[in-house]
């Protein structure tokens, strides 16, 4: 490739000697010269970017009408007045007009122009609106986003239809120029949260961004343990935040929606919680925080209970227990990380695998595999059992689901050292770290750390909408929610 | 960073010890007992090895004894003997010999609690501790709890007899009575012994330990 041309020059053969150029190895590059009152123009485009229909009626059809060209326009202006067209642009730069022509735009080059236009000819097939699979609900809206971000704004904007309404346009990714819309309600955002994924967003220098994960990850600062910045799928979801003051990130390609800040109280939070009665979605939460903690403690208080407290158990119970672990050759530690880890294996396979066949798996890995187990001695009974509800329990908090893998080995190490106490010293520990989790300048777990009676609403339950007057805890400029 | 670790990690170990034993590498303790002849104590454990025992059926019982000098001559006599680590936690039962004064009470309940044995034991006296510990047909000292029990509804007798309760009486040095059994025809409840004053006092039978708990020690 030869000089870098940063204005479009007068001559159309050099500028298109120039584009070819710059996408020789690129097949998908489509070039249509052709001429309209007496002038010659070339059109580029990349194929299945384009909806070629929209090219030909919007601007092959009307410039090939043309017989004379207006002499007290520029060409540029008077191309511009003809085209039928929704949306086009007139630009010097050569790095718009291809940028431009990569998000599928069609560049119109004209003779003796050193302007060109580029054509809103989008055209690229998307997956459709479908209802996400992560984000189920029984009741309430079903839709979820594709992969085509700006029509992902679109269903956001179609829920919030004010002006109020904010969504600014970035790119990032040197490589992959990819489109990202930041999202906020003007009169509820808070403003040093904005200026500091701004910032944040700013500062990173990457080649690629191919999913919105690629920002998350280096827009938070600290350990991952809890997360700092939720994701959706579901527009509804994005709105909801959005009137509470959050700021919603829309990175094209991917569904994947970023919603900041994020409270801890959020993980246990159902997207139908708002669509069915606050005394089910209450209910709802307490078995999810219950969960959490039951599937991160159970199987290591049991390790520990058979291992440095029998005293504590039942006699009974402790009789079982010892009658079920004769004959296994294993270390009940290892019998316990070992059965854990199969059930985070057959967990992630289950996940991967089509529908069918995570149905065929769950059944081998789970009634099979483990009766055989049993029966062969290999594994305790009770401890499959105390392992197998541990992960079902964790299945429960899906949002907290890296929390809970690392915290069930932490405690099922610690437990094995240091029985109950070690159990207890882990769990203080992570109470200390999640205290301590900030996200973009909003205490994660400020709904705990300075209660109060407004605040708490939506945190362990979820009051009626009648009696909820504010937004929740994260410094929204707003807070009131209703008079 | 990896000082503070090392500290919390040493503190745990100090605070928890390293008890880590595999369940099916203990021998839960279910029975105890303490009898006092001829200048000799001999001290029996009932034991649970879950290890053995039938497939599918109840766990293999057994009974060991060891005789000494004293008390902890023979406790430890009794725990050099054993094969794995005994777990007092789930001893129910303490049973002694008839001829036990309160001191001797008094020492063998300190040893069962150094052993971290229960508070919720209960304690029996008997005319011969070794035979009841190794009767068959009661495995457990819930066995014994529920004969005491069925004879406590019947006859309103068997009160005072937790391992909590005597060891208050001794501090207290009250008096009290224990449930007592005989080996005549088959394990049973055969009446109360009484200490008075530190010492034995007297053996009641069934009826008269109903009596003398109806009407009080100064009717009898």
């Amino acid at each position: 490739m030869g000089d870098i041309l940063e204005h479009f020059t007068a001559d159309i053969k050099e500028n298109v000697r120039y584009i070819e150029n710059l996408f020789e190895d690129d097949c998908i590059l489509r070039k249509r010269e052709f001429s309209f009152g007496g002038s010659s123009a070339c059109l580029f485009y990349f194929d299945g970017m384009v909806n070629v229909e929209l090219i030909n009626e919007s601007v092959l059809k009307p410039l090939g009408r043309v017989e004379k060209i207006d002499g007290k326009l520029t060409i540029a202006d008077f191309t511009a007045r003809t085209l039928f067209a929704s949306e086009i642009k007139v630009t010097s730069l050569v790095k718009d007009g291809v940028s431009a022509m990569l998000y599928g735009d069609t560049l119109l080059l004209l003779e003796n122009s050193r302007l060109a236009i580029t054509v809103n000819s989008k055209g690229w097939r998307t997956r459709g609106i479908s209802e996400p699979q992560n984000e189920r609900v029984l009741e309430g809206p079903r839709e979820g986003f594709d992969e085509a971000a700006m029509f992902n704004v679109a269903m956001i904007r179609r829920r919030l239809q004010t002006p109020d309404f904010a969504c600014e346009m970035t790119r990032m990714g040197r490589a992959t120029n990819t489109v990202v819309f930041i999202c906020y309600l003007k009169s509820l955002v808070n403003r040093a949260t904005l200026r500091e994924l701004k910032k944040q967003l700013d500062n990173i220098d990457i080649d690629g961004v191919l999913d919105s994960n690629y920002l998350t990850e280096q827009i938070t600062r600290g350990g991952a343990l809890f997360r700092k910045v939720g994701s959706t799928e579901r527009p509804d979801v994005v709105a909801a935040r959005l009137l509470e003051g959050r700021v919603a990130v829309v990175v094209d390609t991917t569904p994947m929606v970023i919603t900041l800040p994020y409270l801890f109280s959020e993980n246990f939070q159902s997207d139908e919680d708002y669509y069915i009665s606050p005394l089910l979605a209450s209910a709802g939460r307490f078995m999810r925080m219950l969960c959490f903690v039951l599937s991160v403690s159970v199987s290591a208080i049991y390790l520990a209970l058979t291992t440095h407290h029998f005293d504590f158990l039942p006699s009974e119970f402790a009789l079982t227990v010892s009658v079920a672990r004769s004959g296994v050759p294993f270390p009940s530690v290892f019998e316990c990380l070992i059965l854990t880890l199969i059930f985070e294996i057959l967990r992630e396979t289950g996940i991967r695998m089509p529908q069918n066949v995570g149905h065929a798996l769950s059944i081998v890995g789970g009634l099979v595999v483990g009766q055989s187990a049993v029966e062969a001695r290999l594994v305790s009974a009770p401890m499959l059992i105390a392992v197998a509800f541990s992960g079902i329990c964790g299945l429960m908090v899906p949002r907290l689901s890296s929390a809970v893998f690392f915290l069930r080995f932490g405690t099922i190490i610690a437990s094995a050292v240091f029985g109950l106490f070690g159990i207890l010293c882990l769990s203080a520990m992570t109470l200390i770290h999640l205290l301590s989790v900030d996200s973009f300048g909003t205490d994660a777990t400020s709904a705990l750390r300075n209660p109060s009676a407004e605040g708490l609403k939506d945190v362990p339950v979820r009051v009626s909408w009648r009696k909820m007057f504010t937004r929740p805890p994260i410094q929204s400029r707003n807070v009131k929610r209703k008079k | 960073m990896k000082f503070r670790i090392i500290t919390v990690i040493l503190f745990c170990l100090l605070l928890c010890g390293c008890s880590y034993t595999e369940p099916d590498s203990r021998y839960t303790v279910t029975a105890m007992g303490f009898d006092r002849r001829d200048g000799k104590v001999t001290a029996v454990l009932r034991v649970i090895d879950a290890t053995k025992g039938e497939q599918g059926g109840s766990p293999a019982t057994f009974t060991l004894t060891a005789s000494g000098k004293n008390l902890r001559e023979a406790s430890e006599k009794l725990s050099e003997s054993l094969s794995k680590k005994p777990s007092f936690g789930h001893c129910g039962l303490l049973v002694f010999s008839e001829n036990c004064d309160v001191e001797f009470l008094n020492d063998a309940l300190s040893l069962c609690e150094e052993n971290r044995i229960s508070k919720r034991a209960r304690i029996t006296v008997c005319n011969n501790v070794l035979p009841l510990l190794s009767y068959e047909g009661l495995a457990t000292a819930e066995d014994f709890v529920g004969i005491i029990d069925s004879a406590g509804k019947k006859y309103g007798v068997g009160q005072h007899s937790a391992f909590f309760e005597i060891e208050t009486a001794l501090l207290l040095g009250e008096d009290f009575a224990l449930p007592r059994f005989s080996l005549s025809d088959k394990v049973s409840f055969s009446g109360l012994l009484t200490f008075e004053k530190g010492q034995p006092h007297r053996n009641l039978n069934l009826k008269e330990g109903a009596e003398y708990l109806k009407n009080g020690r100064d009717n009898l």
